[in-house]
């Protein structure tokens, strides 16, 4: 069984824990593992753009090292996580004197040779390029059976673009795929990549309701039935606010919100206490009920 | 016994106040083969120049040392002064103690008047040994190839054809005309583009002196200025044009229907199809990817409507030599493929739509007959949005240039788009207003203030399909705040780039394009309709981006080029070139590769290698790639530079 090292952070430990034991167990159930290295500590959630600031890529350089000791990839899923992670490993591995500085932070854990080849990849990644698209699609128990979902594509997955190097930001088409590969009917929508709010829903709720607002009824005008995630944050303000939408709005209906890898459970038939769906605010169940999904 | 003289200039301040000019006058008065040792203060001023002429008559020089600026700069005027005293001009040398010696040393005035008594001896080594040359001449073959039968390539042809010379005008397409046949109406009068523009191509199509090939495309290119043989492939068209009348018969009853690339996508033509109305010739082809008989192998209707059986399924390609003295190129521009600015939604959204679609929109012959009308559900749009700068001056996802046309032409589409929608609203999203040209700029005021464009000075980040509309959104940066308009279509100004195969074509012609693949000019300012290889000129867009006015004056400047080539009854070229040593040579072939000119052959005979005169550059190559040392560049051996590096050490 191929394994991989696996930095789940800090959202996928509380809040999103749909997002991560959905994805251990349906990499387990596809004959992979995902090991959780030990010891990890948080990201830092922000990558840090100043060019001296060098303590805050001591926790992704630890997390590189102890990947590196057992693979060169290093899988995350929580898109803060992996937009930090991925770039930092960019800036670790090319700028040399940078490296350096970072490196006479940490004591005992430095390695011989810095882990250049390391490469930072996403669980979609690993779901496309390593067991890829069209094995997965053998390989599931059951269809979504033409399930229309909307994916929704978050903005630290896939910006800075030159940075992270993942899909194309303007036009984006890995989740559809995803969505394809499990037998689901991908809905292209205007709003698939503009931003759900953010951080903003702390300092300007309103604000921010109306963007993840615009989102779901987008989706919802295009003929989704349900919306796709990677993103705790972006879940959090499509899926946990739409109790606000709800109250302000009395001709607002509610749309589940799934996380990347529930839809994955689903299709590979793991029990219900692991895909989670009570932690989401919308459940899905009854959608699932009525397509006889469950 | 030579007999040198030496001048040294000292350039106002320039030379003199740096090295101590009467020290180096002093030091070369008692020198070997030194006659004459003078200064003046700007020895190429024609005082300066009267005293290099009378040393050289009184003193009986039999060579000449000038000791002053780059020989960039005045090498030619000594030499021609060197000529009117009766010396061969190539006896005369530059010592460079200027940009090589003074300006580089102003703190160390005792070591730069060393360092100029050494360069200075140098070159009186070099002159010791240089040999009297004469120029070599040749003769011009006085015809001209014009490459794109755009406006460009049509005015320059025409000009040179009128002026009594034989102009062969290759066309990519099987008509001329270019861009501008599909233009509507054009800036800032606008007068409809082809009422323009027909007038010429009619004059081109019926001029005796101008030998019309379209459907054609230069393929090989050897020779050099004044003498370059050309290779032209004329592709089948299937329909023999001699005998065609162009009565139209074909086009109407062939059932084959496909996009038309003339009206860019949103309308149809057939697969037989001349590509407009005004086409000059008016003779169709036949499109073998759209027509039934070469896709299933049965119609066969065009050849059965012909009246003159002109249609010739049998037909081939043909290759078509000819033989000019000088090539125009004008290959012109394409539009940047939008679909690289996926925001925009260009290929997802109908009604999102470039400006070359605009113009077949608004055209009288175009697919709407001249109505706006959106392509998604043919509706008059109320609401339309035109954005300028759509891949232009953005190097992040486009090309960093301006494309110089945009913000006219957008501003000429908002205008015609009021006078047949008068109720409807157009906004124009800039980032600022280049309006540079001849009443230009009284246009653009024109169309804010009476026409009631909508200008917002800003960029739009995103359109959107909601329902029927386009959802754009914006900044007006302003009035600093957020725009989003629901419109009703969207009219991007999109980046102009070369033309597709303009790269290649600049290797078949061997000359240079720029990064983007703009042919490259030999001086910004001075030569910017020479290419960097003698002979062949650019106009238009095939050079960088530019309106029609610029277009015709860069297309009369490249035709006045071609016609001083003409005007001259010898090529004459510097003898400073190549020659081998026949004794030395053993016929190996090394220089043959190794000159990046086509200059050097094998003489298979004599088994020994010789040279183009004509080609020759006198770069070098061959020299250094030589095994045997037979290769030299006359007045520049290496027994030569060994004696000036002595003299040096």
């Amino acid at each position: 069984m191929i394994s991989y090292p696996y930095f789940p952070g800090c959202a996928l430990s509380t809040k999103a824990k749909a997002l991560d034991i959905c994805a251990r167990e349906s990499i387990k159930a596809l004959g992979y593992e995902l090991k959780e290295i030990d010891d990890w500590t948080c990201c830092g959630a922000v990558f840090p753009l100043a060019e001296d600031e060098h303590i805050r890529l001591v926790s992704p350089a630890r997390a590189f090292f102890k990947a590196s000791t057992v693979s060169d990839k290093l899988v995350t899923l929580c898109s803060a996580c992996f937009n930090v992670l991925r770039r930092s490993q960019k800036v670790l591995k090319e700028n040399i004197q940078r490296r350096e500085r970072v490196l006479n932070y940490m004591e005992e854990e430095v390695p011989e040779k810095y882990p250049e080849n390391l490469k930072v990849i996403h669980l979609i990644e690993l779901l496309s390029n390593e067991i890829g698209f069209e094995n997965l699609s053998q390989k599931i128990k059951r269809s979504l059976g033409g399930l229309k979902i909307a994916p929704f594509y978050d903005c630290l997955t896939f910006r800075p673009p030159k940075e992270m190097e993942f899909d194309d930001p303007e036009n984006p088409k890995i989740f559809g795929n995803y969505i394809t590969a499990l037998g689901g009917d991908p809905i292209d929508f205007p709003y698939r990549s503009e931003c759900c709010g953010a951080h903003i829903s702390v300092s300007n709720p309103e604000v921010s309701l109306e963007c993840s607002m615009r989102i779901i009824n987008s989706a919802r005008q295009n003929g989704a039935e349900a919306l796709l995630t990677s993103c705790p944050l972006c879940h959090y303000n499509l899926d946990a606010r739409q109790k606000e939408m709800l109250d302000k709005r009395i001709d607002f209906k509610p749309m589940p919100v799934f996380y990347l890898t529930q839809l994955l459970g689903i299709t590979l038939e793991l029990p219900e206490a692991v895909l989670g769906f009570e932690k989401n605010y919308v459940s899905p169940l009854p959608l699932l009920k009525e397509k006889g999904l469950l | 016994m030579k007999k040198i003289g030496l001048f040294i200039c000292h350039c106002g301040s320039n030379i003199a106040g740096t090295i101590d000019i009467p020290e180096v006058k002093k030091f070369f008065s008692e020198y070997d083969d030194i006659e004459i040792s003078d200064d003046y203060k700007y020895m190429c001023s024609e005082p300066g120049q009267k005293k290099l002429r009378d040393a050289i008559v009184e003193r009986g020089l039999n060579g000449v040392v000038v000791a002053c600026c780059s020989p960039r700069m005045h090498e030619i005027t000594f030499r021609n002064a060197a000529v009117s005293a009766g010396l061969n001009p190539y006896k005369v040398e530059i010592a460079n103690i200027r940009e090589q010696c003074s300006w580089v040393h102003q703190k160390e005035k005792d070591k730069a008047t060393k360092k100029s008594i050494d360069i200075i001896k140098t070159m009186i080594e070099k002159v010791k040994r240089d040999e009297a040359l004469q120029p070599i001449e040749f003769d011009i073959t006085k015809r001209a190839l014009v490459i794109g039968g755009g406006i460009a390539g049509i005015t320059a042809a025409v000009d040179i054809a009128n002026a009594g010379y034989e102009v062969v005008l290759v066309e990519k397409r099987h008509s001329i005309g270019g861009k501008m046949l599909e233009l509507s109406e054009t800036f800032p009068t606008l007068d409809c583009a082809q009422c323009t523009l027909t007038p010429k191509t009619v004059e081109a199509g019926r001029h005796p002196k101008i030998k019309l090939m379209v459907y054609s495309e230069v393929e090989e290119v050897k020779g050099y200025i004044g003498n370059f043989d050309v290779k032209i492939r004329r592709k089948a068209s299937y329909v023999d044009w001699n005998k065609c009348t162009g009565c139209g018969l074909c086009q109407e009853k062939c059932p084959s229907k496909t996009e038309s690339e003339f009206d860019h996508g949103l309308g149809e033509r057939k697969a037989i199809y001349t590509l407009s109305p005004q086409a000059v010739p008016n003779k169709p082809i036949i499109d073998k990817n759209s027509c039934r008989f070469f896709r299933e192998g049965k119609c066969r209707v065009c050849e059965k409507v012909c009246p003159v059986q002109a249609i010739n399924y049998e037909m081939k390609d043909e290759v078509i030599e000819e033989k000019v003295g000088a090539i125009v190129v004008a290959t012109g521009y394409e539009i940047l493929e939008t679909e690289k600015i996926p925001e925009y939604g260009y290929g997802m959204y109908k009604d999102v739509i470039d400006g070359l679609q605009f113009e077949r929109l608004n055209s009288a012959s175009g697919p709407t007959a001249g109505e706006i009308r959106r392509p998604s559900d043919g509706k008059v749009p109320k609401e339309v949005v035109f954005i300028k700068c759509v891949g232009s001056r953005d190097p992040e996802k486009g090309i960093p240039y301006c494309s110089r046309i945009c913000c006219m032409y957008l501003g000429k589409h908002a205008r015609l788009y009021k006078h047949k929608v008068p109720d409807g609203q157009a906004y124009l999203f800039y980032m600022d207003i280049r309006s540079f040209g001849k009443g230009y700029e009284e246009f653009i005021q024109q169309s804010m203030e009476e026409a009631n464009l909508l200008y917002i000075r800003g960029r739009v980040a995103r359109i959107m399909q909601e329902g029927d509309k386009l959802v754009v959104w914006g900044v007006d940066t302003l009035s600093g705040r957020k725009v989003e308009i629901k419109a009703d279509m969207v009219v991007l100004g999109t980046a102009v780039v070369p033309s597709k195969g303009a790269t290649e074509l600049a290797k078949v012609l061997r000359t240079a394009t720029d990064e983007y693949g703009f042919f490259n000019e030999a001086h910004i300012k001075l030569k910017p309709v020479e290419s960097m290889t003698g002979g062949i000129y650019l106009a238009g867009c095939a050079q960088a981006p530019k309106d029609i006015p610029d277009t015709v004056a860069q297309a009369g400047a490249a035709a006045a080029k071609v016609l001083s080539l003409f005007g001259q009854e010898k090529m004459v070229q510097e003898p400073l070139i190549a020659c081998v040593d026949t004794d030395l040579c053993s016929g190996c072939g090394v220089c043959v590769t190794a000159c990046p000119f086509d200059a050097r052959m094998l003489d298979v005979d004599e088994k020994i290698s010789i040279v183009n005169e004509a080609l020759c550059q006198g770069c070098g190559a061959c020299v250094s790639a030589c095994p045997n040392k037979a290769c030299q560049l006359r007045n520049a051996s290496p027994k030569t530079y060994m004696a000036m590096v002595d003299k040096y050490l």
